[in-house]
This record gives C-alpha cells, structure tokens and sequence, in this order.
C-alpha cells in the first residue's frame, strides 16, 4: 500500500512539475513577443535592448506622452501655481494642527 | 527642468577606439528628479578618429511635458582631455536646431561638463570606490563604483563595459543645499539603430527661444 501511495504521489508531482514547467515556458514565449514588439530584446549578457531600425528617438510611441492632453504654457504656469497654493495651505494646516496638539487641544 | 545633462566623459574610460563608438548605439535611462520621472537618451552620431558625435534626448511626461534634443560634437585628443567643438539644441517648438554659444557649455545647475571629463585611467581612478554587483531596470550587472565630490555635491556613478558605448550604468547624485543637483539616473536598456534627430549642417544660430530651452550660463 505503501509503495503503491509512493507511486501515485511521484506521478502526481511529476505531472505538477511538467504542468509548472509548460506554462513557464509558455510565459517565457510570451514575454518574448511583447518585449519584440516593444522593439526590446535580451542581449546574450542578459541586458535589455531596443533595436529603434534606423529611426528617430521622437518617432518612438510613449503612450504617456502621446495620449495625454495638450496643455498651453498659460495652463501649466496655472496649474503649478494652483499646486503650490495647494502645498503651502496643507503646510499651514499642519502648523496648525501641530500648534492646536501642543496647546492640548 | 533646466538641466544640462552631460555623461561624455563615461566613455573616455572605455577607449577611444572609432569601433567602439558604433553610430546609432547608446542607452536608455531613467531619470528621478524632485519626485519627476524623466526618460533620457544618449547616443553616438557619429565616430572617428578625432571627432566624436553625441546626442541627448530628454522628456518628461504628465502634467508638465517636455523634450529636448541636445547633440555635441567632441574632438578626440591623444594627449589631453575631449574638447567640445560645437553643441546644438532641438525642441518641438523651435523650428529647427540651433548651435549653442560657448556660454551654454557651462551652466550653474545640474552636472557641469567639466566635472566629467577625464582623459585617462588614472584620472578617473582616484575616484573609485570598488567593483560591486548592481541591479538597474536593463538588469543585473557587475559594475565599478566611483565617487565624485565637488562643492557640496556629491556624484556616485557606476561604470561597466558591458554597456558601451556609453558605460553608464547608474548615477545618483546629492547636494543638501541646491535642489537641482538631487537626482538619480537608471539604465533602462541599451540602444542600436538609432537615427540622429538633429542634423548640425541644417542648424541655424541660438535664437532667444533656443535659450529659453536651456540652463542659464555660468556668470564669468
């Protein structure tokens, strides 16, 4: 019984392992066609590359960049303005707090 | 961000042999400023003898967009150290690329030109601090690291020939008291094929806009 309870947990786990290896390997393969459609590859030391094939840095695509808005300069300059009120009245909010705590409030 | 980016010198350490220095070759890097992620680019136009090619491409993304191109043309010199010979700058908005005055090599914020520049081994040497293993976005490398200070600001950068031509592997660089001089600098992967943006024989002189886009020159 022993022997037979052996068996069946050694094929067990056999098939476990191939089951792990076939989607590692599956993984694998499909890191590989995302990074070659990123134009990105591994070099034989192990370090990533991008093969741009001749063109300019500014034809690559960067999602973040491209699907983002235009904004004026007038809109930026209002922007940053609007986050540095921001900042400055959190600041004193939290002086104020810190001023209330060691008052005992 | 107003930061005249230079990492010349990098690949002086490397040799100076035209083959090493293949055009369109170089290296992607990431850049954390003052919690601002940038991408930078660095990459060699052209390569000979004495003349060597160099061109930067530099974007922020988010609410503040930005890009700039920069390239230098540096001369090669047996016995003493690289010379740039002229430089040039490109945005979106200019209509084409301008070739920056002497002035605009030498800016009071970010890394200065001159801090880089080493024209041989031993001169870079007395900066090391040893070889270590490093893990970068590009991957895990064995990289040497130096140690640079200079009024106040204090360079480490690591270097590897794995990652020519450029050679850098990291840079982080501190200064408590100017803020621009607090940032850090990441291999992301390794370029080829890369075509210049800017072409120095259709460049025209720096107009006021042109310098808008760049640093503010060093007072002398």
């Amino acid at each position: 019984m022993k022997v037979f309870l052996s068996a069946v947990l050694l094929l067990t786990s056999s098939l476990c392992f191939a089951d792990e290896s076939l989607q590692i390997k599956l993984l694998e393969e499909r890191i590989k066609a995302l990074e070659a459609q990123n134009g990105s590859t591994a070099t034989s030391n192990g370090l990533k590359v991008k093969d741009l094939g001749g063109r300019k840095i500014q034809n690559q695509r960067i999602p973040s960049a491209e699907t983002a808005p235009a904004m004026s300069a007038e809109q930026q300059a209002e922007i940053m303005e609007k986050l540095n009120q921001f900042k400055s009245r959190r600041q004193e909010e939290v002086k104020l707090l810190d001023q209330m705590d060691s008052e005992g409030y | 961000m107003k930061i005249l980016i230079i990492f010349v010198a990098f690949v002086s350490q490397l040799g100076f042999a035209a083959d090493t220095f293949t055009s369109g070759s170089g290296s992607e890097f990431s850049m954390k400023s003052n919690g601002v992620t940038s991408k930078l680019n660095i990459y060699i136009t052209e390569s000979s003898f004495t003349r060597l090619g160099i061109e930067y491409y530099f974007e922020t993304s988010g609410f503040i967009q930005k890009k700039m191109w920069q390239q230098f043309i540096l001369g090669i010199h047996n016995d003493g150290p690289l010379s740039v010979e002229a430089a040039y700058v490109k945005t979106p908005e200019l209509k084409k690329a301008e070739q920056l005055t002497s002035e605009y090599l030498n800016v009071n914020k970010g890394v200065k030109l001159e801090q880089f520049f080493f024209s041989n081994k031993s001169q870079i040497d007395k900066y090391k601090v040893g070889s270590e293993s490093i893990e970068v976005p590009a991957g895990n490398l064995q990289a040497t690291h130096y140690r640079k200070k200079n009024n106040g600001q204090v360079v480490d950068f690591w270097i590897s020939d794995k990652v020519k031509p450029i050679g850098l592997v990291k840079l982080s660089s501190k200064n408590p008291k100017v803020m621009e001089q607090n940032y850090e600098i990441e291999l992301v992967s390794l370029l080829v094929n890369v075509k210049a943006t800017i072409d120095p024989k259709k460049s025209g002189p720096l107009t006021d806009e042109g310098k808008k886009a760049l640093a503010i020159p060093l007072k002398k």
